[in-house]
C-alpha cells in the first residue's frame, strides 16, 4: 500500500521533483537492492518520463566540483603520520612504517577480465601492417598465473584460466588485444597509438595510463589511475574516473561505485581475498587459485560467509584458516580437495 | 628496542610494507558495516576503524577544506588538529551515524575558526562569497549518448555561476558528496532539516528553464 502511494505521486513528476528527491538520487548515485527494484519497475511502468529520468540522472551525476583540490600522497601520509606519531611512544618504531605503498597504489594500473567473449574485431590491420602483426596467445590454465611484457613495454598480470592474444609487434596505428578471462594492464604511455583492449564485446581504449577491468557474470573495470574510455557492443561510450567501477550486467545495466584495491586487484600481488563470500564463491576462487577440484561441503549454512586474506600460501594454510572459523575437516589428495562438515 | 615479531613474517613481500597489508585488511573489514558501527569501534579504541576512517574520507575533506579556503597548508594544519583531537577524545565523542557529514561539519566550524586567528583572510563572508564552491557540468560523469544528450554543459555552467554559493554548496553536498537533506542541514548549521530542502529547491528552481525538454 505503501508502494501504491509513492507511486501515485511520482506520476505527476517532473525533472525538477526527481531532483529533488532523495529516494531517486541514491537510485542514481549508490543504487542498492532497495532503490533499485522499486525504480526500475516504475520505468518500466511509466515510459512517458523517460525523458525526465534520464535528464535527471545525466544532471545528478555531473554535478562536480569547478576547482576539485585531490590530496598528494605526501600530504596524506604527513598527516597521518603527525596524527599517529602523538601517541606512539617508541619513535623508531614509526620509521618502520613504509608508505612506498601509496606509490604503488598510483602506480596501479588496470585488470581487465572477461569470461563471456563475444569476438569483435577493433581495427583490420592494413596489409602492410599484416606482416607484423603475427598473433600470439598466451593461456593459463588454472593455478597458473603469468605476467607478460608487449612489444610496446605493456606490463600484462595475466590471472589463471585466462587468455590474452596480442601482436608480436604492434602496428603503426593501435595497440589492440585480445581478452578472455582476467588480466591487469600497465599500459606503456604512447598518445600516437591508443591501447584497446577488447573484451566480452566491449572495447577498453586506454587514454591515460593505468586502469583495472574485470568481467566474471558482469563485465567490471575498475580504475585505479588515468583515464579509461568503454564502449560497450551497442555503441554506448563511457568515460571513467580513477577509483570508478564500472559494472555492465548482462542485460545491459550499467552501475559506477567505488572500489576496494585489495579485493579487485589483489591477486595480482598474490594476496587471495575473501570477502563476505559463501561457499560456492569459496570453492571457485580456490579452484581457480590452486588448480585443485573441491568435493564435498554441502552442508554449510546459506547464511554462512567467510572474509579472510592469504597472502601467498600454499592451499593447506588457506583451508586451515578458513576451517578454525568454519568448523569442517578437509584432506587434500594430490589435485583433489575433500571437504566434510561439520566436523 | 626489537621489531615485533609479525614484521620478520613479512619480509618476504616485495614492495608491501606492513602498513599496506594493514590498510588492505582494513578496508576489506569494514567496507561492509554501517557507520554507526565503525565510529562505535573507533571509539572503543580500535585502531583498524580509525585508520579505515582515516583512509575513506580524508581525500573528500581535503576537497571540501580547500573549497573554503585556498591556502592548502591551514587546510593540512586543521585535518591534522581535528584527527588528533578525534583520537584524544575518542571516548567521549558522541555517536555518529554518517561520518563523512559529522567530519564536514567540524571542518567547517574549526576551519573557519582557524582562518579568523590567522587574519589573513576576509572571513566574514567566507562561503556567502559568490566565488565559493564553483561547480562545472562533467561530461566523463555520464554516458555519451547523442540521444539522450539533454543537458546543455554551457548554459548550465553559467546558470550555476550565477546561483548564490550556499546554493552550490548545497547542490555539490547532495549530488557529488551524497549526503542527505538532515547532513546537508547539520554542515549547513541550520535549524531543521527544512531549510536544506528549500535551498536546494530555489537553486533548482532557477535552473529550471534548463530542464525544459
Amino acid at each position: 500500500m505503501i508502494s501504491t502511494l509513492i507511486i501515485m505521486k511520482y506520476t505527476d513528476y517532473d525533472t525538477e521533483d526527481f531532483l529533488k528527491d532523495e529516494f531517486f538520487i541514491r537510485w542514481i548515485l549508490s543504487p542498492d537492492e532497495q532503490t533499485d527494484h522499486f525504480w526500475k519497475k516504475w520505468c518500466e511502468n511509466h515510459p512517458e518520463k523517460k525523458q525526465q529520468i534520464l535528464m535527471a540522472r545525466d544532471f545528478i551525476r555531473s554535478v562536480n566540483y569547478g576547482e576539485e583540490e585531490i590530496i598528494s600522497d605526501q600530504l596524506y601520509t604527513d598527516i597521518y603520520e603527525a596524527v599517529v606519531a602523538k601517541d606512539i611512544s617508541d619513535p623508531t618504531e614509526t620509521k618502520t612504517i613504509n608508505w612506498s605503498w601509496l606509490k604503488n597504489i598510483a602506480a596501479v594500473t588496470l585488470v581487465v577480465s572477461c569470461f563471456y567473449l563475444g569476438y569483435s574485431v577493433i581495427k583490420q590491420p592494413n596489409e602492410e601492417n599484416r606482416i607484423n602483426e603475427e598473433l600470439v596467445i598466451r593461456e593459463n590454465p588454472s593455478g597458473i598465473k603469468s605476467v607478460l611484457t608487449l612489444s610496446d613495454g605493456t606490463v600484462v598480470h595475466l590471472n589463471s584460466e585466462s587468455s590474452l592474444q596480442f601482436p608480436e609487434h604492434f602496428n603503426d596505428s593501435v595497440r589492440s588485444v585480445k581478452l578472455t578471462g582476467e588480466a591487469f594492464f600497465e599500459v606503456a604511455e604512447d598518445k600516437a597509438k591508443p591501447f584497446v583492449i577488447s573484451a566480452g564485446g566491449n572495447n577498453i581504449t586506454v587514454l591515460g595510463t593505468t586502469f583495472n577491468i574485470k568481467q566474471s557474470e558482469n563485465f567490471t573495470i575498475a580504475l585505479v589511475t588515468g583515464k579509461v574510455k568503454v564502449e560497450d557492443p551497442t555503441g554506448n561510450k563511457i568515460l571513467m574516473k580513477p577509483k570508478e567501477m564500472l559494472i555492465m550486467e548482462e542485460g545491459g545495466k550499467i552501475v559506477k561505485k567505488e572500489f576496494d584495491p585489495l579485493e579487485v586487484i589483489g591477486w595480482k600481488d598474490k594476496y587471495l581475498v575473501f570477502k563476505h563470500n559463501n561457499f560456492e564463491e569459496i570453492k571457485e576462487k580456490i579452484e581457480s587459485w590452486y588448480g585443485v577440484k573441491i568435493q564435498g561441503g554441502g552442508q554449510f549454512d546459506h547464511k554462512w560467509s567467510y572474509t579472510g586474506v592469504y597472502y601467498n600460501e600454499p592451499l593447506e594454510k588457506v583451508l586451515e584458516g578458513i576451517s578454525i572459523t568454519s568448523k569442517f575437516d578437509y584432506i587434500i589428495e594430490g589435485k583433489k580437495v575433500i571437504i566434510n562438515n561439520p566436523k | 628496542m626489537k621489531k615485533p615479531k609479525i614484521y620478520n613474517n613479512l619480509k618476504h613481500h616485495e614492495g608491501l610494507s606492513l602498513m599496506e597489508l594493514h590498510h588492505r585488511q582494513i578496508m576489506v573489514v569494514y567496507c561492509s558495516q554501517s557507520d554507526a558501527e565503525i565510529w562505535k569501534s573507533f571509539k572503543q579504541g580500535e585502531e583498524a576503524a580509525f585508520n579505515y576512517i582515516y583512509r575513506k574520507y580524508i581525500p573528500a575533506l581535503f576537497n571540501y577544506g580547500y573549497q573554503l579556503c585556498k591556502d592548502k597548508s591551514l587546510v593540512k594544519d586543521c585535518i591534522q588538529t581535528i584527527f588528533m583531537d578525534l583520537r584524544i577524545k575518542r571516548e567521549k565523542l558522541p555517536e555518529v551515524s554518517n561520518i563523512k557529514g559529522y567530519l564536514f561539519k567540524i571542518m567547517y566550524r574549526d576551519l573557519m575558526r582557524s582562518i579568523k586567528k590567522s587574519h589573513a583572510y576576509e572571513y566574514e563572508s567566507l562561503d556567502n562569497s559568490d566565488s565559493f564552491f564553483p561547480i562545472v557540468i562533467s561530461h566523463e560523469t555520464r554516458m555519451i549518448n547523442e540521444e539522450h544528450a539533454n543537458l546543455r554543459k554551457k548554459e548550465l555552467e553559467e546558470a550555476m555561476a550565477k546561483l548564490p554559493s550556499r546554493q552550490r554548496k548545497a547542490l555539490l553536498l547532495l549530488y557529488r558528496e551524497e549526503l542527505s537533506y538532515k547532513e546537508i542541514a547539520n554542515i549547513m548549521d541550520f535549524k531543521d532539516v527544512k531549510s536544506a530542502r528549500k535551498l536546494v529547491y530555489r537553486a533548482l528552481s532557477s535552473l529550471r528553464s534548463l530542464f525544459k525538454i
